[in-house]
């Protein structure tokens, strides 16, 4: 079941947790998240294992739908920069251990390379324009897994040249 | 960053170096024993540690000390010569920390760390949570007084902006500022549950700093931030706190009293709780701490009872007072940080554990039965609060006017009800006194006289400022009492609204309106505020009041003005909210021009129709839902066939309607955005075209498909995932030889799977819509 499905679910039967994701999503985006391990391990214990990002994701999610005009719906720049910031260092970090002929092999002006981050990067901007840290998320990751691609296309092409 | 395989002996060596002065405890609790090692021989620290260390928790002291101290002594932060770093210990929630706000990982924790941006040297797990060292260069050693005082001030600091940290993350994090502080040292076992090792987990060589460089990044946290101790003095007084003690009692439960009063042989711990004299003394604190008492309170209570004459802090000595510091300035940390929290797990059977039968509840014998006294009968009731919701623009201001000249002249209510002559305070925010208040006053036959406006006073500086509540009830009060008021109006109560308050956030709302509705007690009227509606379309009138449904929630009764469905018209009065009565008939009444010009009510007499009927009805096509409108535009350009994105958007701009209304819409509906591209055209390239739901992939005859994931957040996942196959694959042609081959099969599994989604969703909106209405009624119930 998704996470959003068995938070309702949750909501319906508890009302302490009702008032708990209240309180959280008056604070701010920021508590919302850091207190999401607690409804994972409330899930959990009603047999539902959910990563904790899954049940982020539909917490921010429920929050936009059942209490849209509380803190916790503002977009969390914050939370968007670091994800970004994370995943451009693992990029940069894989980018790193590439040959200096590999590093020639990635031409960054290579539409081919650059086209599925493009497609990503687009999703991730129609994303915050939606307010949609779930989306956000989902399109970074890809953007991410594209740029991998890339790179391990470039040592492919750098270690055949 | 290096993973590295760390010995003790290499720890201490890494810590102290070659040649370190003085000595450092090695601490073990069971029993209380303190050995002491040379500072330059991390051989023998290592070897002693083992040896004490294999079956119990052991211990090291940060700081150096001169010389050897005794056996049974750690040493006192006054004592240390020497610190070779900043530290921070910070907890993880699990099976050894129950508490609720602590990290849950490791990983999480260490986002505190992140309050300076200055990596760790060393990270070790210390078997229940984290350590983390910042090293100097070199080891600090105090060359006097004021420079271990200034070493002692940096961690307090230091570890106050990791604090601080926590707290963002709604954490709380120990304090193991003091200089003499002892952890845990790597290569010995956590016993706290199942053993465990303490071990290193990162050692990076080169983060190395000067205790200046920590400087720029320490925040100062206020005074009251973290509760500091203070007995004021050596004062005791046993007999205060027998008294003091006896008008306690009924606040306290019976088991902490027979700690108090048995000493720590009659505690008896919550199941699962710490029963040792340490335990007792923390929950007698705990106890005593919320009831309310002061520090030196707290400590003539442990000098009268044999909660410390035959306890722990007895036992301790001079080093008593030290002790039962530290354990109040815990509990009123522990108090700070966890009384605004949710307690989610068994709080109510911790109560019930504290309470005797007796103490829970009041029976009903006990109260005092009381009248409901009105000003309105079933309408406004005295003592009380009411609420007026309403699009601006209908004649609420106008109508309440009416009111207030009624109770000003003492004539009759709309359906007949009698009202005595009374004074009215009205605050008005959005209408002049002179060209408009005062003349639909008098077209309505008010008392003026009676009747006292109230908009700004004059502040500090001497100018004119806004009234705010709840800051200025008590001038408010002195206006009711100026002219006898039984009817206080708040119009709109938005913009008397404290400026610091979000009127969105319940707890502000409740700020305010509590003392409000303290006030109408007080004075024995009817307060009535009122609100604009918001813009949302839904059905329940209780969702529909602009700012925090605490606004409702406390308020007594509530009502509507709206447009009557049969008479545009006509206006109609309906009751949303009636806690005190059964809820009235709604009225009719009409908006007119008076001979003085000013508008004026005229009453038509009783309406059929519900708060519920009256919104469920839209007027015109203004006051239809933005984003209905947007879901109607939507449904109609997509209806035959996906159309480009640029065009839908340039046409919703076209029609008036906002980018981000369209995108709302969109999403409500599931309207799918897929991109399309010719034959031979690389991927992420080609237009983005939108589609209704119901509409199958059969539709798309030429080209490849990059299906949204997000048209449905529920299915986001999966989308997702087929989108990052399709990434895998080596050309975009084979994509488009994929979607041509199965073109058949993915027309009809395409529908298939748009009906499915269809169900999921209604039933999806369905369970929000249930949990919604449960969210209501928790506001309502909660606010009384």
């Amino acid at each position: 079941m998704k996470a959003t499905t068995v938070l309702l679910e949750l909501f319906k039967k508890e009302r302490e947790w009702r008032r708990f994701f209240r309180s959280c999503c008056e604070s701010r985006p920021l508590r919302l998240r850091s207190q999401a391990w607690q409804f994972r391990d409330e899930l959990a214990d009603r047999g539902h294992n959910t990563p904790i990002v899954y049940v982020e994701d539909a917490l921010l999610s429920l929050a936009r739908d059942l209490l849209p005009e509380s803190a916790a719906t503002q977009w969390d720049t914050e939370w968007a920069h670091d994800l970004c910031k994370d995943a451009l260092s693992r990029l940069a970090k894989h980018y790193a251990g590439l040959s200096a002929e590999e590093k020639d092999a990635l031409d960054l002006s290579d539409q081919d390379d650059l086209s599925d981050q493009d497609l990503w990067d687009e999703r991730m901007v129609a994303a915050r324009l939606d307010n949609d840290p779930a989306a956000f998320r989902a399109a970074l990751k890809g953007w991410e897994r594209a740029g991998l691609e890339a790179i391990e296309r470039a040592r492919v092409k750098g270690g055949a040249a | 960053m290096d993973m590295v395989a760390f010995n003790m002996q290499g720890f201490f060596q890494t810590l102290y170096g070659e040649d370190a002065p003085g000595y450092l405890a090695i601490w073990t609790h069971t029993p209380k024993e303190t050995h002491w090692v040379a500072a330059s021989d991390p051989a023998e620290m290592e070897r002693i540690a083992l040896d004490i260390g294999r079956e119990r928790d052991v211990y090291f002291g940060i700081g150096l000390h001169m010389e050897k101290l005794e056996k049974g002594r750690r040493g006192a932060s006054s004592e240390v010569i020497a610190i070779p770093d900043l530290w921070a210990d910070l907890d993880v929630k699990g099976e050894a920390y129950k508490a609720n706000n602590l990290p849950p990982t490791c990983k999480d924790a260490m986002h505190i760390t992140k309050a300076i941006p200055l990596k760790p040297t060393l990270l070790v797990h210390s078997g229940h949570g984290v350590q983390a060292w910042w090293l100097f260069k070199e080891l600090w050693v105090f060359e006097n007084e004021t420079e271990r005082e200034e070493a002692q001030e940096l961690s307090r600091r230091f570890q106050a902006t990791l604090k601080h940290k926590a707290k963002e993350h709604g954490w709380h994090m120990d304090g193991t500022h003091d200089i003499s502080r002892v952890l845990r040292p790597p290569g010995t076992y956590n016993h706290k549950r199942e053993p465990v090792e303490v071990r290193v987990l990162r050692y990076n060589e080169d983060a190395r700093y000067n205790p200046s460089d920590f400087e720029p990044y320490l925040v100062e946290i206020p005074d009251d931030a973290e509760h500091e101790v203070d007995f004021g003095g050596n004062d005791h007084d046993p007999e205060g706190a027998k008294a003091l003690l006896d008008v306690l009692k009924p606040q306290l439960s019976f088991r902490i009293l027979k700690a108090i009063e048995g000493g720590p042989d009659a505690f008896e711990p919550r199941p699962g709780g710490d029963g040792s004299p340490s335990g007792a003394d923390a929950s007698v604190c705990e106890a005593l701490v919320e009831a309310g008492l002061t520090d030196t309170q707290i400590r003539d209570i442990f000098r009268t009872f044999p909660i410390g004459t035959n306890g722990k802090y007895a036992r301790e000595g001079k080093r008593g007072d030290e002790y039962l510091a530290l354990t109040i300035k815990n509990q009123r940390n522990w108090a700070a940080g966890n009384r605004k929290k949710v307690i989610i797990v068994d709080i109510s059977d911790q109560k019930a554990a504290d309470l005797l039968p007796e103490e829970v509840g009041q029976l009903l014998s006990d109260v005092e039965p009381e009248q409901v006294e009105w000003l309105w009968e079933s309408w406004l009731a005295l003592y009380k609060l009411a609420l007026f919701d309403g699009d601006p623009g209908l004649g609420k201001s106008v109508m309440l006017l009416d009111l207030a000249a009624r109770v000003s002249a003492g004539v009759g209510f709309p359906d007949g009800c009698p009202c005595e002559p009374a004074g009215v305070v009205l605050l008005s925010a959005e209408d002049g006194l002179a060209d408009t208040i005062r003349p639909r006053l008098d077209a309505a036959g008010a008392d003026t006289s009676r009747i006292v406006a109230l908009v700004t006073v004059k502040g500090e500086d001497g100018y004119e400022r806004s009234i705010s509540i709840p800051e200025d009830i008590p001038l408010i009060e002195q206006a009711a009492e100026r002219v006898g008021a039984k009817l206080i109006v708040v119009d709109p109560f938005m913009a008397f609204l404290s400026g610091d308050a979000n009127s969105h956030r319940d707890q502000d709302v409740r700020r305010a309106l509590a003392p409000l509705a303290r006030m109408a007690e007080r004075l024995g009227a009817a307060v009535v505020v009122i609100r604009h509606l918001n813009k949302g379309t839904h059905p329940n009138p209780l969702y529909r009041g602009g700012g925090s449904i605490g606004i409702i929630g406390a308020a007594r009764m509530a009502f509507l003005v709206a447009k009557d469905p049969q008479d545009e018209e006509r206006r109609v009065l309906a009751t949303t909210k009636n806690n005190l009565a059964k809820p009235p008939a709604s009225l009719l009444f009409r908006v007119e021009e008076a001979d003085n010009g000013a508008a004026r009510v005229t009453w038509l007499g009783k309406s059929e129709a519900s708060a519920k009927d009256l919104l469920a009805t839209p007027h015109d096509q203004e006051q239809a839902d933005a984003r209905s409108e947007a879901m109607e535009f939507l449904n109609d350009i997509l209806s035959d066939r996906p159309v480009p994105a640029e065009d839908v958007l340039r046409e919703a701009e076209d029609a008036g309607i906002s980018e981000s209304t369209l995108r709302r819409a969109k999403k409500h509906l599931g309207v799918m955005a897929y991109r399309k591209s010719k034959p031979g055209e690389s991927r992420g390239k080609g237009r983005w075209l939108w589609k209704l739901p119901i509409v199958g992939l059969r539709d798309v005859q030429d080209g490849h498909v990059d299906q949204d994931e997000n048209f449905d957040h529920l299915e986001h996942n999966k989308g997702l995932e087929a989108r990052e196959n399709r990434i895998g694959k080596s050309t975009v042609q084979d994509d488009h030889h994929d979607l041509q081959d199965d073109q058949g099969v993915q027309g009809i599994q395409g529908d298939q799977d748009s009906q499915r989604l269809e169900a999921r969703r209604l039933e999806h909106n369905d369970a929000l819509e249930d949990v919604r209405e449960l969210f209501a009624r928790d506001f309502i119930e909660e606010s009384g």
